[in-house]
C-alpha cells in the first residue's frame, strides 16, 4: 500500500472509533501503535512506546498545563466571575447591547486567568445568561454572546491549546502566549461592533440597562483589581522575559490561590477538591497528548508531510490558497470534532507545509487556534453552544444558531485579518524577541 | 466482588490525592524558584529535576482515578444518535482496548525502566535513578489498565457510572 492508503484507512480508523464514543486518546494509540507495527516494524513500535510516554510526561515546559489549569480553577472558586461580568456591567451595561458587551469583555478578562474555551463559556453562562434575560434581551442572542465569549478562552493566554501546539511542533510557548494578546483584543473589539450592529438593526434583541453610578464601579473595581494585577504581572513577565511560560503558570497558580485564600473563598475541602480537578484534567490530556504523539509519529514515518508537500507542489498552488483550503478543513472537521482533537491530529501534518512555504510557527499556530474558536460556535455543532445549553436548559437550538451569526462574522472577519495582516500576530512576539 | 471494586476505588483516589499534591508540590517549588532567583540571587538547586519528575508522577497517579470517572476526553456528538446496543458495545470495546492498551505500555516501559536501571543511568543534580522513576510509572499504569477492566466488568452492570461528558474539555 501507497502513503495515501494507508493514511487515508488510519485517519478513517481514528475517526470511526471516536465517533463511535472511543476516547480520543485510545483510538490514536491503538490506530498509531499497530500502524507502526504492520507498516514499519515491530521494533520500532515496541521501542518507542517504552520511551515515549516517560519524555512526553516528564517534561519540565508541560508543568506549565496543570498550574495555569490550576490556576483557571482558584480563580472560578474565588466566584471572579460574577464580580468581573458586574465590573463589565457597571461600565458598560447601560449602552444598547451593553450587558452582551459587558459578557464578551468579562469572558476576555476570564479568558486571561483560565485556558479552556469550554470553563470559560459554562463559567460566565451562570452569571451572565439570567442578567441578560433579566433585562429583556433575546434567549439566543443572550447565550451566543456567551458562546462567542468562551472561545477567548483558547485564544487570550494561557491557553491549553497553545501550549500543546507549541509542546507537538517545537513552537516557544511564551511567544505564543504573548501572540494571542491583539488578535484576542481584536476579537473582543470585533465582537463588540458585532453586537453593535445586532442591537441597531434589532434594538428588541439587546435592549439597554440602568447606568450604574461611579461608587459602585469603583468598588467592583477593587475587587478584582488585584487578579487583573496578577494578569499584568504574568504576561508582564513572560515579555520581558523575567520568567519562563512553566514559572508564570507557578507564579500564576501561588497568586490565585493567595487570592481565592484571602477572599476566604477556599475552604480545606475546598482545596482539596481543586487539587484533584486539576489533577483529572492533566492527565486526560496528556493521555490525548501521548496519543497524538504516536499518532504524529506514525503518519511521519510512513512520509505523509513529504508526499503532500510534493502534492502541493505539483498542483501549484501558492501560500494563501493552501492556507485557505487548511481553513476550509478545520470547518468541515469542526463540525464533527472538538477543538483539541482536531489541533492535535491536523498540525503534524499541516505543520510541515506551512512552515514549508514560509509561515511563522507562531503565527500558524495562532491562526490555527482561531479557526478553532470559529468551529466552536458554528452550527451544527458549535460544542460552546451545546455546553451553554447545557448550563440553562430552556434555550432553543434554533434561537441559538440565528443569534450566533453576527459573532461567527466577526470571526471569519478577523481571520481574514491576519491572513491579510500577519503582523497582528506577529508584532508583539517579534517586539519581545 | 462491590466491595473489591469500592477497594480498588479507594486505591485510586488515594493515588489521585497524592497526585494533587504533587501538583501543589511542583506549584510551590516553581514559586520558591523565581522567589530565590530574583530575590537570594541564587537559583533553586534541583528545582528543574523536582518538576520534571513530579510532572510524570502528576499524570500517572491521576490517571487511574480518570479512568474510573470516565473522565477520558470522548467525542459525544453521534453517541445520542446510536442505537444504545452500538453505544454499549463501543464502551465495551473501549475498556477492552483501554486495559490491553495500558497493560502492554506497562509492560514495555518496566522493560525500558531495567534497562536505564541496568546502566545506571540518574538525574543529573538529585541522583535519582531513572529506571526506578520508569518502573514506578509502570506500576501506576498497570493500575489504570485494571481500572479499564473494572470498567469493562462494570459495563454489565445494570448500574454502571455514566460518562462525563465535558471531563478535560477545552
Amino acid at each position: 500500500m501507497g502513503v495515501w492508503e494507508v493514511a487515508a484507512i488510519s485517519f478513517g480508523g481514528v475517526f470511526v472509533l471516536m465517533m463511535g464514543g472511543m476516547p480520543i486518546a485510545l483510538a490514536m494509540l491503538l490506530v498509531g501503535l499497530s500502524g507502526i507495527w504492520i507498516n514499519i516494524s515491530e521494533r520500532t513500535a515496541m521501542g518507542m512506546i517504552g520511551q515515549l510516554p516517560i519524555n512526553a510526561t516528564m517534561s519540565y515546559e508541560l508543568s506549565v498545563l496543570p498550574m495555569f489549569i490550576l490556576m483557571g480553577v482558584f480563580v472560578t472558586r474565588a466566584r471572579m466571575s460574577e464580580d468581573l461580568y458586574r465590573l463589565c456591567h457597571g461600565f458598560v451595561g447601560h449602552m444598547r447591547g451593553g450587558l452582551a458587551a459587558a459578557t464578551i469583555l468579562a469572558c476576555g478578562g476570564f479568558s486571561a486567568l483560565s485556558g479552556s474555551s469550554l470553563a470559560t463559556a459554562a463559567t460566565m453562562a451562570k452569571v451572565a445568561v439570567p442578567e441578560m434575560r433579566r433585562y429583556g434581551y433575546k434567549d439566543g442572542f443572550a447565550a451566543s454572546a456567551v458562546a462567542a465569549g468562551g472561545t477567548l478562552g483558547i485564544l487570550i493566554p494561557p491557553s491549553v491549546i497553545l501550549v500543546l501546539y507549541g509542546i507537538a511542533t517545537g513552537t516557544d510557548i511564551g511567544s505564543l502566549f504573548i501572540a494571542g494578546v491583539l488578535p484576542g483584543v481584536l476579537a473582543i473589539i470585533l465582537y463588540l461592533a458585532a453586537i453593535r450592529i445586532a442591537a441597531q438593526i434589532d434594538p428588541t434583541c439587546a435592549p439597554a440597562a440602568p447606568r450604574v453610578g461611579w461608587a459602585d464601579r469603583i468598588r467592583y473595581l477593587r475587587s478584582v483589581g488585584p487578579i487583573l494585577l496578577l494578569f499584568i504581572g504574568i504576561i508582564g513577565g513572560l515579555y520581558k522575559g523575567v520568567f519562563t511560560p512553566t514559572e508564570a503558570g507557578g507564579v500564576g497558580a501561588t497568586g490565585a490561590l493567595a487570592f481565592a485564600l484571602w477572599r476566604r473563598a477556599l475552604s480545606w475541602r475546598g482545596l482539596i477538591d481543586s487539587l484533584i480537578e486539576t489533577v483529572m484534567t492533566t492527565a486526560s490530556l496528556f493521555m490525548v497528548l501521548i496519543g497524538a504523539l504516536v499518532f504524529s509519529n506514525f503518519m511521519n514515518l510512513i512520509g505523509l508531510p513529504a508526499a503532500l508537500s510534493d502534492l502541493i507542489l505539483s498542483l501549484g498552488l501558492g501560500p494563501t490558497a493552501v492556507i485557505l483550503a487548511i481553513l476550509l478543513i478545520y470547518l468541515f472537521l469542526g463540525m464533527f470534532m472538538e477543538s483539541l482533537s482536531m489541533i492535535l491530529l491536523t498540525i503534524p501534518i499541516f505543520f510541515p507545509i506551512v512552515t514549508q512555504l514560509g509561515f511563522d510557527p507562531v503565527w500558524f499556530g495562532i491562526f490555527a487556534v482561531m479557526v478553532t474558536e470559529l468551529s466552536l460556535i458554528t452550527p451544527p455543532v458549535g460544542l460552546n453552544l451545546f455546553v451553554i445549553k447545557s448550563v440553562i436548559d430552556d434555550l432553543s437550538v434554533g434561537d441559538m444558531y440565528r443569534g450566533v451569526m453576527p459573532f461567527v462574522l466577526a470571526d471569519v472577519v478577523r481571520i481574514l485579518i491576519i491572513i491579510a495582516f500577519p503582523w497582528v500576530v506577529m508584532v508583539l512576539p517579534m517586539m519581545a524577541r | 466482588m462491590s466491595s473489591a471494586i469500592n477497594l480498588f476505588d479507594k486505591l485510586c483516589l488515594v493515588l489521585a490525592w497524592l497526585s494533587g499534591l504533587i501538583a501543589f508540590f511542583v506549584m510551590a517549588v516553581t514559586f520558591t524558584g523565581v522567589v530565590m532567583r530574583y530575590g537570594l540571587r541564587s537559583p533553586l538547586m534541583g528545582g528543574f529535576e523536582m518538576i520534571e519528575i513530579g510532572m510524570g508522577l502528576i499524570v500517572f497517579t491521576a490517571v487511574p482515578l480518570m479512568v474510573r470517572r470516565r473522565g477520558n476526553i470522548c467525542v459525544t456528538v453521534l453517541i445520542d444518535k446510536l442505537p444504545p446496543s452500538v453505544v454499549r458495545a463501543m464502551g465495551l470495546l473501549s475498556d477492552i482496548v483501554g486495559a490491553g492498551l495500558l497493560g502492554f505500555i506497562a509492560w514495555r516501559i518496566w522493560l525500558q525502566g531495567a534497562r536505564l536501571l541496568s546502566y545506571g543511568e540518574v538525574t543529573m543534580e538529585l541522583r535519582v535513578p531513572k529506571g526506578l522513576i520508569a518502573q514506578g510509572m509502570s506500576v501506576l499504569l498497570v493500575v489504570a489498565a485494571l481500572a479499564f477492566l473494572i470498567c469493562a466488568i462494570e459495563a454489565f452492570r445494570p448500574d454502571r457510572p455514566k460518562t462525563t461528558e465535558t471531563a478535560g474539555g477545552l
